[in-house]
């Protein structure tokens, strides 16, 4: 910034999906940076009071078309919970594959868009040209991984595959065993595009240290869990998923649409970065030479991008000898199963693990029908994060004395290293 | 030997070829609905129809070459007249796709989403024969009432139908399919309340809601 009193008017973010206006104020040594989704607020929650619980997943994954799987599975564990129906394992294990085969693909669509912040070109298209190789191994491993998609879930949005308490379509072990070996193909393929990348991959600013380092991710012992019945904050608290509302609190935001949310006043974060610290010791060493091959700084929120790298490769194999396993075990396939349930009253909190950190839903359903509903997407946990980390990056780059222009661009970059897509921020 | 040309593409072909014959022979593909090789060649559906440079309309079944000509296959003109013609084969059409033998594989559903003309329920392109139809179950499943075009992908992957492509407007499919869930006993406000996700502010559900209430009552 050209004087130490003014604002700078970033404007809309580019290249993400939804609409965000970031907005940089300086006065004396204090910075201030605003974040604020300016796309008009949906009222999911508001408009699914009295529709009936078993509809309720389906129109709550239209939440997001991106991570449409997630949203699904998430409202389904939660309405179940609500009921108190326990579905069959292998409907529980397909789900898991579902939701993990979202997150690879989706993750993967990230790392590809944050091709141009990361390597210096202009676009994604100038990188397709510079590096045509490792281009086509990126694009080849998310045509993989979609057709690992298709083949458990039938088609790539808003899927009828999963219902409450019920598996609708038939997954042969056919099925099963090509999904798991497009997915160990997907890892293998990234493993050894990480190599070639790593020459290309900077992040924007270097060295660039959390000024915030709280993260929350889902509480895993021995398994990368997808889904969880706590959450696990940085500072060793472990809360159950139904007393989430006394440590996050949601506050509506003044200059933006949608909510912040604060783990105990405090900004945090989550995502892949989060995950790959957290989970280190599951994920053990594959963590380690991927993260040393990429020089992946996990205090630097510009790396989450990179984090989303490993966390893809891990998570394909992961998924790969889940589905793998399932073609073992049920050797004639899984047949479609729906559990008979009484649609009576209850409460239910579900987390699972999206692309993009902690997702959570929350509804209240009384006589088969919703009641009360709440939902903290990752969007909303990382908006105070983004705030903090943009202020420290600011007062950074004005000490180094760089443009106005730059510094648009990299606040840019960094929100978009975050999270690509907006709009479930004003679910 | 005679030159065939047809948008722009020249095809040597025996004297007496069919324009039809001719097109396919070049790799060109005239929508067509009636004609049966050997079986029948009668130039009913008129949705083959090709025009010369001058402007003179030809079934393309039907008119056989016997001396160098140039068609036009592809334009706008064309495409309006046979959108007509088809809509006038739908009209006369009995729509109850649910029950269909065809279903899943019909040549009037593929048709309707080529020339761009909306008719067919997503019934015809269901993959389940009558006898799986997830009605029968009592699965309330829009898919009588709703348009074709989706391939039906959510019964593909194992679902209902949730009338995403928005309602049918004709009267007497819509009748047919709320007898059809009377018969098999599904609860029509169901239906309707499932249908109100997608289509609340559609004017055409208006008439749906009518026609349901017509069909109650009677």
């Amino acid at each position: 910034m050209s004087s130490q009193h003014g604002s700078l008017i970033i404007g809309e973010v580019p290249a993400v999906a939804g609409h965000v206006d970031v907005h940089v104020e300086s006065k004396e040594a204090t910075v201030r940076v605003k974040f604020s989704a300016t796309q008009d607020p949906r009222f999911f929650e508001r408009f699914l009071k009295g529709r009936p619980s078993v509809e309720v997943p389906y129109v709550m994954s239209r939440i997001c078309g991106v991570c449409s799987v997630v949203h699904l599975t998430c409202s389904i564990n939660a309405v179940e919970k609500a009921l108190g129906v326990e579905p069959s394992e292998e409907v529980l294990r397909l789900r898991e594959l579902a939701k993990g085969l979202e997150i690879v693909q989706n993750n993967l669509i990230h790392v590809l868009m944050s091709l141009p912040d990361f390597t210096g070109c202009s676009d994604v298209v100038s990188f397709s040209k510079m590096h045509q190789s490792i281009f086509s191994n990126l694009m080849e491993a998310n045509r993989l991984a979609l057709e690992a998609h298709k083949r458990i879930c039938g088609r790539f949005v808003h899927i009828p595959t999963l219902g409450v308490a019920a598996h609708n379509k038939p997954v042969s072990r056919y099925e099963l065993e090509t999904a798991g070996k497009l997915l160990h193909t997907v890892a293998r393929k990234l493993e050894e595009t990480a190599s070639d990348l790593a020459d290309a991959w900077r992040p924007p600013v270097e060295g660039f240290s959390d000024p915030a380092p709280t993260y929350c991710v889902l509480n895993g012992d021995e398994r990368y869990p997808l889904f969880s019945s706590s959450l696990l904050f940085s500072d060793g608290v472990t809360v159950p998923v139904e007393k989430y509302a006394t440590v996050i609190e949601e506050i509506r935001s003044p200059h933006s649409n949608a909510h912040y949310a604060l783990y105990r006043g405090r900004a945090f974060y989550t995502g892949s970065r989060a995950r790959i610290q957290a989970y280190s010791k599951i994920i053990g060493c594959e963590v380690s030479v991927l993260a040393k091959t990429l020089s992946i700084d996990f205090n630097n929120p510009f790396d989450n991008v990179g984090a989303q790298y490993v966390d893809v490769v891990y998570l394909s194999r992961f998924l790969g000898d889940l589905a793998l396993d399932l073609a073992d075990r049920f050797r004639g396939g899984i047949k479609p199963s729906h559990v008979e349930y009484s649609s009576g009253s209850g409460e239910g909190v579900a987390t699972v693990t999206a692309p993009r950190g902690v997702l959570i839903h929350h509804y209240v359903i009384r006589g088969g029908r919703l009641e009360s509903a709440n939902i903290i997407t990752p969007t909303v946990m990382n908006a105070r994060h983004i705030e903090v980390a943009g202020e420290a990056l600011v007062r950074k780059l004005v000490e180094r004395g760089e443009s106005e222009e730059n510094i648009k661009n990299i606040i840019a970059a960094l929100v978009r290293a975050y999270d690509p897509c907006l709009p479930c921020s004003v679910h | 030997m005679v030159k065939v040309k047809i948008d722009g593409v020249t095809i040597e072909v025996e004297p007496g070829t069919s324009v039809l014959a001719a097109a396919e022979k070049a790799g060109l593909r005239i929508p067509h609905l009636c004609v049966v090789k050997g079986i029948y060649e009668g130039a009913s559906c008129r949705l083959c129809l090709v025009k010369t440079p001058t402007g003179r309309l030809f079934p393309a079944c039907a008119y056989y070459v016997y001396r160098d000509e140039e068609f036009i296959s592809d334009s706008l003109d064309l495409r309006i007249e046979r959108k007509v013609n088809f809509e006038f084969i739908l009209k006369f059409h009995r729509m109850e796709c649910w029950l269909c033998p065809r279903k899943g594989n019909c040549l009037l559903a593929k048709l309707s989403k080529e020339l761009a003309v909306e008719g067919t329920p997503v019934c015809a392109e269901c993959p389940l024969s009558p006898e799986e139809c997830l009605l029968t179950k009592g699965v309330p499943c829009l898919g009588p009432i709703t348009l074709s075009g989706c391939d039906a992908e959510c019964v593909e992957s194992g679902g209902p139908c949730w009338g995403c492509r928005g309602p049918i407007s004709r009267v007497d499919v819509l009748e047919n399919a709320f007898s059809r869930y009377r018969e098999l006993g599904i609860d029509t406000e169901t239906i309707l309340r499932k249908a109100d996700i997608f289509w609340n502010s559609l004017p055409e559900f208006e008439v749906v809601k009518k026609v349901f209430n017509r069909v109650r009552t009677s």
